[in-house]
């Protein structure tokens, strides 16, 4: 058991004493000398806590981004007396709401358990790993350095990125301007060999699609309505939903920031789609990024370095081995897992689990392809689907110009029609509230949101639908409904 | 955290020890020294004060207003550690009239170091102050500790709590620490009776002795050592 400096002071005085008590033969001083002493092997004799033990949870959490969790602890304490620090580490993204991930417990000659809970706000999508909790037993006068430890707890939390349901209109008098896509077939479509899911029994469904044994299992609970198996069905609606992931989306503090809200945003509207039998593809670009290849890559950098404000951009080549080099930062970024931020166009609560998995452990410029070149590796999935494209981005000046070129390419894959059907909805997450502190920065962003509301709509085609979403102002659902006009 | 357990215990103590000291230092043979020098001081300046004021009343004031003073800066400072160093200079000269090597002779100063009480109060007063200064100190500590536990964001009432717990402690262990120490004194002069027939019978009986302290000097040594080296090595580890 290693000394303090404290105990050490004791032992000091002591000898202090005693020297004195020697010098002058005044037995007294030694006496006095010796009680510090005695003090120290009294106190050392009682120890430390020896022994502490926290049950390993070994499980999995999953909750949606902002929900408050409930983190609950048993440590228990054998051995010696004194008290125990305890000190879990929280991930960054997580707001302490209720209760304290510091504990000081005092523990006496007898065994201690020590309960403790607190709750936590998690503020970012993500999948967060809990290792460990720390300890520090300290003893009960400080006379022997604490001991310090770490008791392995296992926990994970999956933050899932949370979305807004969309409901149906119920209203026939109602109408809602949120477009469908172009093929749209009836709901009772030719059934596929494709299971969805299992469901109640509903009249006119088929005695064939009873499934008898779900039927038998939930006899007992549910009120004797058999279940049926249900198929998904053929000639599906392309949905297409493109994000983007460039650094402007950073718009914004490091929690709420607008490229938070394009993936709440993303995940709403997949979650809509999918639920009206349409094939939904998911992809995330990157506007910033740029193609060249190998060789020019160099000369690009070089150009970069060197300060020329305007390096001269090659053609796109069609080439694989191509290197991404983002504009801003001048970094080379390997195509090769690029594409895993493609989902071709999948129906069912799948596809909705695979984009939830996607957006999860997405993250700024996560993607080296802007959204031209995601339109080449995809295009043999869009080619006569008639899709409905879904932009989900953030307007800026410099990046018009850009956006009406990628918009004509997104044209090329839609049949043009006589009516006025639209084909193209753009999200427009405006950042500037939330990244604006006081009531100046908060005049300029009303200014900045007028003025990019304006850039749009002179520059979008007719058939493009705007859905310009301030957080700060509107939640998503919000903003949906006011696209619903009485007939 | 001011007006909780610890905190009135520290300043019981600190007056506790003060008194003491005090009451030490006026039953010195020093101070009656010194109030004699005064008296001779005040009996040159103006005629008739020495009737009004006695040295020794001048002398017991001063002190007393000069611990209530210290006492009330280390409250202020919420730090008592200083004035133990004052108690313990004022319970020197009583305490060192004990001494029965008295080194004071060769400077003609034997007289100022002469007992004036029994040995036994002096002895009981000198624990009495290290007793104090012992738990007074650790509960300092265990007070800068939870302070610094504070403003990490433990609440108050936890840190309260740990720290009523620790002067409990504190106390307990000085208490019986002082019973020990008083059951040591009484058995070593009862085992000094007993055991001197023994020494006699030893022969070399003085460098017997020697060698078996000098052993126990250097066995204490060797356990420091292996502990400070033991220590350094797991730091070095982590």
């Amino acid at each position: 058991m290693p000394l303090t400096r404290l105990s050490l002071s004791l032992v000091a005085s002591a000898f202090t004493f005693i020297l004195f008590g020697m010098l002058f033969g005044n037995m007294p001083l030694i006496y006095i000398g010796a009680m510090p002493m005695i003090f120290l092997i009294m106190v050392l004799v009682l120890g430390q806590i020896e022994t502490v033990e926290l049950k390993p949870l070994n499980e999995v959490l999953e909750v949606y981004k902002d929900d408050v969790v409930e983190l609950q602890r048993t440590v228990s304490c054998r051995g010696g007396l004194g008290f125990i620090v305890l000190y879990e580490e929280m991930p960054s993204h997580f707001e302490l709401v209720e209760g304290e991930n510091l504990q000081i417990h005092f523990k006496s000659l007898k065994d201690l358990e020590i309960d403790f809970s607190f709750k936590v706000r998690c503020t970012r999508r993500g999948v967060y790993e809990i290792a460990n909790v720390d300890y520090n037993v300290r003893h009960v006068l400080e006379v022997a350095s604490p001991r310090k430890g770490s008791l392995p707890i296992n926990q994970s939390i999956v933050v899932k990125p949370r979305y807004y349901k969309l409901k149906k209109i119920r209203e026939h008098q109602q109408r809602s301007f949120l477009p469908m896509p172009a093929e749209a077939q009836i709901r009772m479509g030719v059934p596929t060999t494709n299971f969805k899911e299992l469901r109640e029994y509903t009249v006119g469904d088929s005695y064939k699609q009873i499934n008898w044994k779900a039927t038998a299992r939930s006899i007992l609970t549910a009120a004797g309505v058999p279940i049926v198996n249900e198929y998904e069905k053929e000639g599906r609606r392309v949905v297409w939903i493109f994000l983007n992931s460039s650094q402007r989306m950073a718009l914004g503090n490091s929690i709420s920031n607008s490229f938070e809200y394009a993936i709440q945003a993303a995940l709403s509207l997949a979650e809509f789609y999918l639920d009206r039998q349409c094939m939904v593809g998911f992809s995330v670009y990157n506007d910033d990024a740029v193609l060249l290849t190998k060789q020019y890559s160099k000369q690009f950098l070089q150009q970069l370095y060197k300060g020329q404000s305007t390096p001269v951009l090659p053609d796109l080549a069609s080439s694989h081995q191509l290197i991404t080099v983002d504009q801003e930062h001048a970094k080379l970024i390997d195509l090769s897992w690029a594409r895993q931020y493609n989902l071709f166009p999948d129906t069912g609560r799948k596809q909705l689990y695979k984009i939830r998995r996607i957006l999860q452990g997405a993250g700024l410029r996560v993607s080296g392809y802007n959204l031209r070149q995601t339109l080449k590796i995809t295009r043999d999935h869009l080619k006569s689907t008639n899709p409905l494209f879904i932009v989900i981005t953030t307007i800026h000046p410099d990046k018009i110009m850009s956006l009406q070129e990628d918009i004509r390419e997104l044209q090329r894959y839609v049949k043009q029609t006589r009516t006025s059907r639209k084909n193209l909805i753009l999200v427009n997450i405006s950042g500037y509230m939330l990244s604006s502190r006081d009531e100046p920065e908060q005049e300029a962003s009303h200014i900045l949101k007028f003025e990019e509301r304006e850039l749009l709509h002179s520059v979008l085609p007719e058939s493009a639908t705007v859905i310009n979403w301030d957080p700060t102002e509107f939640s998503f659902t919000n903003v949906l409904l006011s696209k619903v006009k009485t007939r | 955290m001011k007006a909780d357990l610890s905190y009135i215990t520290q300043i019981a103590l600190t007056a506790l020890s003060s008194a003491f000291a005090i009451l030490s230092f006026l039953n010195s043979s020093l101070y009656q020294f010194a109030s004699q020098y005064f008296d001779t001081l005040l009996y040159n300046i103006p005629q008739g004060i020495t009737g009004i004021v006695k040295s020794n009343t001048i002398i017991e004031y001063a002190l007393i207003l000069f611990f209530l003073l210290i006492i009330i800066i280390d409250i202020y400072k919420e730090n008592f550690a200083y004035i133990f160093r004052y108690n313990i200079l004022l319970f020197l000269p009583e305490a060192l009239s004990c001494s029965e090597i008295n080194f004071f002779n060769f400077l003609n100063l034997s007289p100022l170091f002469q007992p004036r009480r029994e040995i036994v109060l002096i002895f009981i007063t000198g624990l009495i102050i290290v007793t104090c200064y012992n738990i007074v100190t650790f509960i300092s500590t265990g007070r800068e500790l939870m302070r610094n536990y504070s403003s990490k964001g433990v609440r108050s009432e936890v840190t309260s709590f740990v720290l009523s717990k620790q002067t409990k402690y504190s106390l307990l262990l000085g208490g019986a620490t002082l019973l020990v120490t008083i059951l040591i004194v009484i058995f070593n002069s009862f085992s000094s009776v007993l055991l001197s027939p023994l020494a006699t019978v030893v022969p070399y009986k003085y460098f017997f002795y020697s060698a078996l302290s000098i052993a126990f000097i250097i066995m204490g040594l060797f356990f420091f050592l292996y502990d400070k080296l033991r220590a350094s090595g797991q730091r070095n580890f982590r």
